[in-house]
């Protein structure tokens, strides 16, 4: 689904990636674990396409094509979605307006015709209920004065809408309650199929606690240094970061 | 910033010869108060010719480029226009109420309701609280100039709930309230007020009685391409009575790009208790427009207006309300989308000049290519308003890096026991937000499209009245998609 190889990637001219390797097959969750400023957001942006994000070196593909070839609403609209670690607030753009024309431009791609009008409203409300979300808050400015555990469930309702096949969800779990962690976390796994592919961005190990991964990777100082299976995750809530980035330095000094 | 000297001359004298010949052609045909009011005009005029930039309220704007044209009202005309028509370009479609003008002259056949015969006013059944245009007998009592003070005795019950007329009609049939009101709205030193109480030949009349809901009510004032520089200036005053209701929608659009000069006046009058939820729009590309809307507010009052520019070579609005009642308020909304060719100047005051008094103003600039877009908004609380609450935003966009936006809030505080505030930001479309849109796959100019429309929408979205909020929210995104198309 996703095969990242030796990936460079800078911002404002500083290398923050210095050639990231990483295969996320169709059907598997793969978690990308690591201390602040390791870079973990940076590869998410990256492969999102946010403008800024300077692909230097390396490749990416999503289900074969190369990733960096096209724009990032092509990306979106092939399937490929993005969780923001902060969903920017826009008063006066309606919820529902942006989930029916994102919804709307992914079927387009597809060559599907568009959802009606009440089909939409059936499947977002289904949805809705689903995150345990106040149905009010589909007439509102997309995020506009939402808490933060109502702009993390508004995006993982905007993925179920979207059914992705790659979802990079960019620390979804930080600033969530222990019942919105949990609503989140039953979202990432009503999306889990065979043909699906999820890329969890985390800080801690409480998220996989409730979505299990099938692979653990440690970015440190813009390096996977480590990969393993979900024992690493529980080996890193343990001990910490410092043991692995502890490695880095002895990899650079050797 | 141009700070070009105007030749006073030029303009006045070309100004007074349009009043000479007027007043020549009207010898006889209009009340001694009335001319009288033109000839001081006139003379007030002439004393200072069009405001210059040095005059603090014109500081943006300059009238250079009208002083050497000989606009000139129009001759004789052809309307050649049918109601079928006017539907694209309705504010209040449905109304029951509309005048219409053509190039500054009342057309009878495109104006609602009224029937515009020799009594001047609608037939229809009395209604009070509803919205229904009632005839008022000949030779009615002109007595429903209500009292300012608070509490004092409401005015004796007008037979008629609504009173709509022409300008002409309505010096005719009722000349006291005319002149009790003509002129007593506006402030000293109003220069193109005063050019236009001097030239002033048609506009539109309304009087609404205590306790009346009017419901909707069109100006709709058309100009039409025309070979010769075109001068109009319609003068219109809206009074409603104690307790009564009223939406007005003064609509000002040119159909295709006319070369004219609209100098318009609005004057109104709010009894106490009386809500008026007023819409002024001006879109007349490559055309001069320099209007002045000049409202008094008594107690309770409540004012909503809006006060939209979508295009204009200069379309300037200058909009003053005096808070003279206890606990009146005035809501403003200014919005003005900007393009390569038009320069939209937005002057408000709001003064608050009793116990007690409200006001929250918003106004929203969109400017792109070469346009710009001025805001100059002061806030006077006056010695002895004391409980004012006053607040005052202003927020422009910039969608070009040729665009300009100017803005100039002002609080002036004479009391002590206020809350006043205010504050400005001028800005350019947020990436993250853009990156955001695009993320969920919308391409990037519908991007800036929804970020743009989205910008508008506070002010758009205040638009009481559903029917007249659709037709705005239509206009601006037409408007909004052929500024995103012009070159930046």
């Amino acid at each position: 689904m996703l095969n990242i190889d030796n990936l460079q990637v800078a911002v404002s001219g500083n290398e923050i990636l210095h050639g990231i390797t990483l295969h996320l097959p169709a059907g598997e969750v793969h978690a990308l674990m690591g201390p602040n400023g390791s870079g973990k957001s940076t590869l998410a942006c990256a492969l999102a396409g946010k403008p800024g994000y300077q692909v230097t070196g390396g490749t990416a593909t999503f289900r074969g094509t190369d990733l960096f070839a096209q724009l990032p609403e092509a990306r979106a609209r092939a399937g490929l979605f993005l969780g923001f670690q902060y969903p920017v607030e826009l008063p006066g753009v309606s919820n529902a307006m942006l989930l029916k024309q994102a919804v709307n431009a992914r079927r387009r791609q597809r060559g599907e015709t568009e959802m009606d009008a009440m089909d939409f409203l059936v499947a977002v409300k289904e949805r809705m209920a689903f995150m345990e979300m106040d149905e009010t808050l589909l007439e509102r400015g997309v995020n506009e004065g939402f808490s933060g555990g109502e702009k993390k469930r508004n995006e993982i309702l905007q993925m179920l809408m979207l059914e992705p096949d790659l979802a990079i969800l960019d620390e979804t779990d930080s600033g969530l309650d222990i019942d919105a962690l949990q609503v989140v976390a039953r979202g990432i796994n009503h999306l889990r199929s065979p043909s699906r592919a999820v890329l969890l961005i985390t800080h801690y190990q409480r998220l996989l606690d409730h979505v299990a991964p099938d692979r653990v990777h440690v970015l440190a100082d813009g390096r996977i240094v480590r990969s393993g299976g979900p024992e690493l995750a529980k080996e890193l809530e343990a001990r910490g970061y410092g043991w692995l980035t502890g490695d880095v330095a002895g990899v650079e000094a050797r | 910033m141009t700070t070009k000297v105007l030749n006073p001359t030029t303009a006045v004298d070309h100004y007074r010869s349009l009043f000479r010949a007027r007043a020549t052609r009207r010898v006889g045909a209009e009340p001694p108060w009335l001319a009288d009011l033109r000839a001081a005009a006139m003379a007030r005029f002439a004393a200072t010719g069009l405001p210059a930039t040095r005059d603090e309220r014109w500081h943006y704007t300059s009238l250079a480029a009208v002083a050497p044209v000989a606009f000139a009202p129009p001759g004789e005309q052809c309307i050649g226009l049918d109601t079928g028509d006017l539907a694209p370009l309705l504010m209040a479609p449905g109304a029951k109420a509309r005048l219409c003008f053509v190039n500054g002259r009342l057309a009878p056949s495109l104006c609602l309701a009224p029937s515009l015969s020799a009594d001047g006013i609608g037939r229809g059944a009395p209604s009070p609280r509803g919205a229904g245009v009632s005839p008022t007998p000949a030779g009615d009592d002109p007595t429903g100039v209500h009292g300012r003070p608070c509490g004092g005795p409401a005015a004796p019950p007008e037979r008629s709930a609504l009173r709509l007329a022409g300008w002409a009609q309505a010096i005719e049939r009722w000349p006291d309230e005319m002149a009790h009101h003509l002129g007593h709205h506006l402030g000293a030193d109003q220069p193109v007020a005063e050019l236009n109480m001097a030239l002033a030949c048609d506009g539109a009349v309304l009087f609404v009685a205590d306790g009346v809901d009017a419901g909707r009510v069109e100006l709709l004032f058309l100009t039409t391409a025309t070979s010769e520089p075109l001068f109009s200036a319609p003068r219109n005053l809206i009074v409603l009575g104690a307790g009564s209701h009223a939406t007005v929608v003064e609509n000002h659009v040119a159909l295709g790009t006319a070369n004219a000069f609209a100098d318009p006046v609005t004057e109104i009058d709010l009894g106490a208790r009386a809500q008026l939820d007023y819409l002024k729009l001006v879109h007349e590309p490559g055309s001069f427009h320099t209007a002045t809307v000049a409202v008094t507010q008594g107690c309770d009052s409540r004012l909503t207006a809006h006060l939209l520019a979508l295009g204009g070579r200069l379309a300037r609005t200058e909009f003053v309300t005096h808070l003279a009642g206890a606990g009146g308020s005035a809501q403003l909304f200014g919005l003005a989308l900007a393009g390569g060719g038009d320069h939209l100047d937005l002057t408000t005051r709001i003064d608050h000049d009793a116990l007690a008094t409200r006001s929250r103003e918003l106004v929203k600039q969109i400017v792109t290519g070469r346009g710009r877009g001025c805001f100059s908004g002061l806030v006077h609380v006056h010695p002895g308003a004391q409980q004012t609450d006053a607040r005052l935003t202003n927020a422009n966009l910039l969608l070009s890096d040729r665009a300009e936006a100017d803005t100039r809030p002002i609080l002036r505080i004479d009391a002590d026991d206020v809350k006043c505030s205010h504050g400005a930001t001028v800005g350019r479309l947020d990436d993250e937000a853009l990156f955001y849109l695009r993320a969920r796959g919308l391409d990037a100019d519908e991007a800036r499209q929804i970020l743009t429309a989205a910008f508008a929408t506070e002010v758009v979205a205040s638009v009481a009245d559903p029917t007249v909020a659709a037709a705005v929210r239509a206009r601006v995104d037409r408007r909004l998609t052929e500024l995103l198309e012009e070159p930046r």
